[in-house]
């Protein structure tokens, strides 16, 4: 299910299209009928997609050698195959396992005419509008993004951070250097609107349903359309729905 | 009220006891028993009373967990429960948990229960003890626990399930997902049933059987015609309640999540899966409705059943 979004952004499609969301379009058909070829034809393991404790799973087994290709970020690297400390150790992470950008569906053809996509998660520091202390708070946020306190942060525990100066000052580390490099500035991140959590159900059943071999591509891509209509309201839609 | 009823030389009518103003019609006067109810009804109304009329209330609009919604709430009538009537998820989880409650609870835990005290009931051996105390470990240890105990026991590679059973690798949770947890539920909830009818039977007077047996009933005619008319109250009250108990049980998804595919989705999952993971309040809210309603109908099903008694 990890994966629907990044595959959307190399059909070139974001999850909202000109203040839109995207239902029942090519692209998601097209998303959808990549997941039921690899799952349909046991290319991948839907039965490690379908089960709650899947993607830890997943972890062990790619640690344990049995998993050779998995769609994953730095957070995969750095705590869980990481020999120190990690939650699934690799000992030979550093020789045995090698890492590649996301393809778009052609060259140029993923999201903002790119070749390659990726999708991000993260926190965010924000400021309360209601705040008394406005000043205060100001100061602390620019405190706690100055490079001092990031340099302190990161060189406690390696991470990418917002700061290019930090990240080119402080990341030894081959794949955090290669992510800061060549990842963030093709990334995306998914939207922060209150739909979004809807929408992401919508997603998350479609999917489930094309793995679980319950619905086909591109009956779960109808299903997804409606879904997103009734969230959103069928005005706000693009694609059949 | 009951405190009219030790005193009927008093008040010979018996069934409409004159008000309070009368001495001695009642221990107490009228405002001093309404003072000693009073907080007991205070707490039933802010905990019990209003809780239920703000769901009903909540599943009559747009609340949401986050966004403009989530700040001011539209009312929206009737709205999400035609949504719920028409959402093919929400038949699917009633029908997940019919089956769960019907398999764990009603057919389960009840002869299961039922077996273990029937059984038990002339042991005087340690064994005896050993059971009951195993049987009741089940019932107290907490949810969290168990469901990891029960995701180790079932897991295909290592479990020990398989572990026990040579030459099967069967991935129970994701194979038999909903045989597993109704047979997980008849193994937590055994616990209620066995002592409710533990102590029924030996309320069973020993006489009764006695007669039966000199009449040449048999052990199953015994227990047809003697045992279980008279412990048909206690039979009633126990699928009452555990019927209540499944119907709202959310382990499974300690177990499950849910899944795979929405297999083993019963109500309350999917409430919280509707309502909190993807923040439609008001939705769950109207979801909560209609499990509140199906609740009190269970409870006037069996009611009415015991009421029937004689």
């Amino acid at each position: 299910m990890l994966f629907f979004i990044p595959l959307l952004y190399g059909t070139g499609k974001n999850l909202t299209d000109g203040g839109k969301w995207l239902g029942d379009t090519p692209e998601t058909r097209a998303v959808l009928d990549l997941y039921q070829q690899l799952y349909g034809q046991d290319l991948g393991d839907a039965r490690l997609q379908l089960r709650a404790d899947g993607r830890d799973r997943s972890f062990q087994q790619f640690a344990d050698g049995k998993i050779a290709v998995l769609l994953e970020g730095d957070y995969f690297w750095r705590s869980v195959i990481n020999p120190d400390g990690g939650l699934a150790p690799m000992e030979d992470r550093d020789e045995a396992v090698g890492w590649a950008l996301i393809p778009a569906r052609q060259p140029g053809g993923g999201l903002n005419g790119q070749d390659f996509v990726s999708l991000s998660g993260g926190g965010g520091r924000v400021i309360n509008p209601n705040t008394k202390a406005p000043k205060e708070a100001w100061e602390l946020l620019k405190f706690l993004n100055s490079r001092e306190a990031l340099e302190n942060w990161v060189q406690r525990e390696a991470r990418i951070t917002s700061r290019t100066d930090v990240n080119q000052a402080n990341l030894k580390d081959p794949l955090l250097s290669f992510i800061s490099e060549r990842v963030l500035p093709i990334t995306a991140t998914r939207p922060g609107s209150a739909a979004y959590p809807q929408v992401s159900l919508a997603i998350q059943t479609a999917t489930e349903n094309v793995v679980a071999g319950r619905s086909e591509a591109g009956e779960a891509a109808g299903q997804l359309g409606a879904a997103v209509a009734k969230a959103v309201g069928a005005d706000n839609v693009t694609g059949a729905s | 009220m009951q405190t009219t009823s030790p005193a009927p030389a008093e008040a010979p009518g018996g069934e409409a006891p004159p008000p309070g103003g009368e001495a001695g019609a009642s221990v107490l006067g009228r405002p001093a028993a309404g003072a000693f109810v009073a907080p007991a009804l205070l707490l039933i109304a802010g905990f019990l009373v209003f809780p239920a009329l703000w769901t009903l209330y909540l599943g009559l609009t747009d609340y949401r967990l986050t966004g403009a919604a989530a700040a001011d709430p539209a009312f929206v009538g009737l709205d999400n429960y035609t949504e719920a009537l028409q959402d093919p998820r929400f038949r699917n989880s009633l029908v997940v948990t019919a089956l769960f409650v019907f398999g764990s609870a009603v057919v389960g835990q009840t002869c299961l229960g039922f077996a273990l005290a029937w059984t038990l009931r002339d042991w005087r051996s340690p064994l005896r003890a050993l059971i009951e105390v195993l049987v009741i470990v089940a019932w107290i240890l907490p949810g969290s626990v168990v469901a990891f105990l029960w995701i180790a026991f079932l897991d295909g590679q290592s479990g020990t399930l398989n572990a026990l059973l040579p030459g099967v690798d069967t991935e129970w949770l994701l194979d038999t997902p909903l045989l597993a947890v109704i047979v997980f539920n008849i193994w937590r909830g055994t616990a209620f049933s066995m002592l409710l009818y533990g102590a029924a039977l030996s309320a069973v007077p020993p006489s009764h059987l006695e007669t039966a047996r000199l009449a040449g009933a048999s052990g199953w005619q015994q227990l047809r015609d003697v045992v279980l008319p008279t412990i048909r109250g206690h039979i009633l009250t126990s699928l009452l309640l555990i019927s209540l108990w499944t119907f709202n049980d959310f382990t499974p998804y300690l177990l499950t999540r849910g899944g795979p595919n929405f297999q083993t989705e019963v109500l309350p999952v999917f409430i919280f899966r509707n309502a909190i993971s993807s923040g439609q309040l008001g939705y769950g809210a109207a979801i909560s409705t209609i499990v509140l309603g199906v609740n009190l109908v269970i409870a006037l099903f069996y009611l009415r059943l015991l009421r029937e008694r004689r």
